[in-house]
């Protein structure tokens, strides 16, 4: 299967910090995927860099084959969602349609005027006028009518409150059900993802810690909880990713393919928001930066 | 992308195209009775024959306090066009885009940036020096008579050098030069601040500056045509001959048949 995102040690730095290193993956096509992590892990950098608006201090990015917005034509096939949904707010909703049907060959106006007929938005408002909910809508209307075969969301739901998101969101995947754009998505939420991603990367203190289908995640991370252990005690294949002791007990996110046989363990399945979590402060704690890939 | 630079742009050309049409209006209204005192005066017959002092003395005395202080509004106000375009078209041009974000909305459209750049740019500039053109055109014409007739009494308090500081900015095609230069100006300093206020008044005031020093400083050393006199010689000369070189042998040439 070919990869619609393909890094390779890639890196971002900016004056003062890494935004982005070391970061390799290859991220299926045909795919909705999550990317999680807390504010200023560095996704935004990636899915900027993904979209040609940043360029990488070092390694490689290629994207549907190409390098991010190498021309008009790589570019009409990538749709945007940038953060907060920046819209001309002087420029009413028409004139941003109007915008879109100009700057893209592709663009699809029945698909246009049947989403903001459904939304309900009033052609003749200003963009600067609409309300959050009703601007990210508008921004996801100008990237799917651009027909695009991948579309990237930084934080498109952040900001609106939890009804606007669940239309949003609806939205979203009704739009891929229909017209089957693979999709990279991001958020600081992992309910948010949860609903929608088969996918997952997540990304911390500017590194991927962890990437891969969001079933196979689930089936090979383990909670266990038991008598308190040293985390060298535990058998080989079982890799530790995140550890808490207390005097007498230890719980650990464990994975590993291998089922777990120790009779003093009791194991648990994880949640999607757990091995997150697992990842996310294992990445505080640990300073070796173990990079892992899941195909 | 041109038509969405237009788009863009339709405040600041609605706000000079009023502008433009009240000075229009107001020039207009007033012109019969400036080119009848004009004609009246016999300024243009004189030129070829006799003193025009006097026919310019009387003329001057003839215009009404409002010619004089609306020639003066007038060269005020094609002074601060160049100005007013590089502080409130030019400087916000792209950092309103870095402010509000909406780059990343431009740039994602399947349009290189490049060409988002030479549309904006390129749709500003012809604005801004059309905008200036105009009202260059409008006053240069207008105040044809008072330009002809004021430099005969150099005692008069509306005689001006025509390549003084006041005149030469303000006729013909210089406020197209001064326009380009405050548009490049103000979209530089907001490609180096990358914000809109600070942007703005960086423009106003560096534009001002070189607005104050340029004519000080800098075109005295160009206005005049250099002189030299005749009766003594250069000081140093430089002689240039011509040496003729002989032609190589045609040894490869190939030889036309006879």
């Amino acid at each position: 299967m070919s990869a619609v995102i393909q890094t390779s040690g890639l890196g971002k730095r900016y004056r003062r910090a890494w935004g982005l290193r070391e970061c390799t993956l290859a991220i299926p096509e045909g795919r909705v995927v999550g990317l999680v992590g807390p504010n200023g892990a560095g996704k935004t950098t990636l899915l900027h860099m993904a979209a040609g608006l940043l360029a990488p201090t070092c390694g490689t990015i290629s994207v549907l084959g190409q390098r991010p917005a190498a021309g008009p034509a790589q570019l009409a096939r990538v749709g945007f969602v940038a953060q907060d949904t920046p819209v001309y707010a002087r420029m009413s909703v028409a004139d941003h349609l109007r915008l879109g049907a100009w700057l893209n060959p592709g663009w699809d106006d029945a698909l246009t005027r049947r989403r903001i007929g459904r939304l309900g938005l009033d052609p003749r408002q200003r963009a600067g006028s609409l309300s959050g909910g009703q601007r990210a809508q508008l921004a996801l209307t100008l990237a799917l009518a651009k027909r695009p075969d991948l579309l990237i969301l930084d934080e498109p739901v952040a900001s609106l409150d939890p009804l606007a998101r669940r239309e949003f969101l609806r939205g979203l995947m009704e739009a891929v059900a229909e017209h089957g754009a693979s999709v990279v998505l991001s958020s600081h939420l992992v309910a948010d993802l949860e609903r929608v991603c088969d996918y997952l990367v997540v990304l911390a203190a500017s590194r991927v810690r962890v990437a891969g289908e969001v079933s196979a995640l689930l089936a090979s991370h383990h909670r266990l909880s038991g008598p308190r252990r040293d985390p060298g005690a535990l058998p080989a294949g079982q890799e530790v990713i995140e550890e808490s002791h207390t005097d007498k007990q230890s719980i650990f996110l464990v994975r590993t393919d291998q089922p777990i046989h120790d009779p003093s363990w009791t194991v648990k399945p994880v949640s999607m928001e757990d091995l997150v979590l697992g990842y996310m402060s294992g990445a505080r704690d640990d300073r070796t930066h173990r990079l892992e890939v899941v195909s | 992308m041109i038509r969405l630079s237009v788009l863009q742009f339709r405040a600041q050309a609605a706000t000079a195209a009023v502008a433009l049409a009240v000075f229009a209006v107001i020039l207009a209204a007033t012109s019969p009775h400036l080119f009848g005192l004009y004609d009246s005066s016999g300024i243009a017959a004189c030129q070829a024959h006799g003193n025009c002092l006097p026919l310019a003395t009387s003329f001057v005395n003839k215009l009404g306090g409002f010619y004089t202080v609306f020639y003066f509004i007038g060269i005020g106000f094609l002074l601060l066009v160049p100005a007013i375009i590089g502080t409130f078209w030019a400087a916000p041009l792209l950092t309103r885009e870095f402010e509000a974000g909406t780059f990343q909305l431009a740039w994602t459209q399947s349009v290189t940036r490049t060409r988002w750049l030479a549309a904006k740019l390129g749709v500003g500039a012809l604005a801004a020096v059309a905008t200036a053109g105009l009202f260059s055109l409008l006053l240069t014409w207008w105040s044809g008579p008072i330009d002809t007739a004021a430099p005969f009494d150099k005692g008069n308090s509306i005689t001006f050098l025509r390549l003084g500081f006041v005149l030469f900015p303000t006729r013909g095609i210089t406020p197209l030069g001064y326009a380009a230069f405050a548009f490049a100006l103000g979209v530089t300093a907001g490609v180096l601040i990358r914000r809109t206020v600070p942007a703005m008044a960086a423009t106003l005031a560096t534009f001002l500056s070189i607005q104050i020093a340029w004519p000080i400083w800098v075109r005295p050393t160009s206005s005049h045509p250099p002189t030299s006199s005749s009766r003594s010689p250069p000081r140093t000369s430089l002689t240039l001959t011509w040496r003729s070189v002989p032609a190589a042998a045609p040894s490869s040439c190939p030889t036309c048949p006879a």
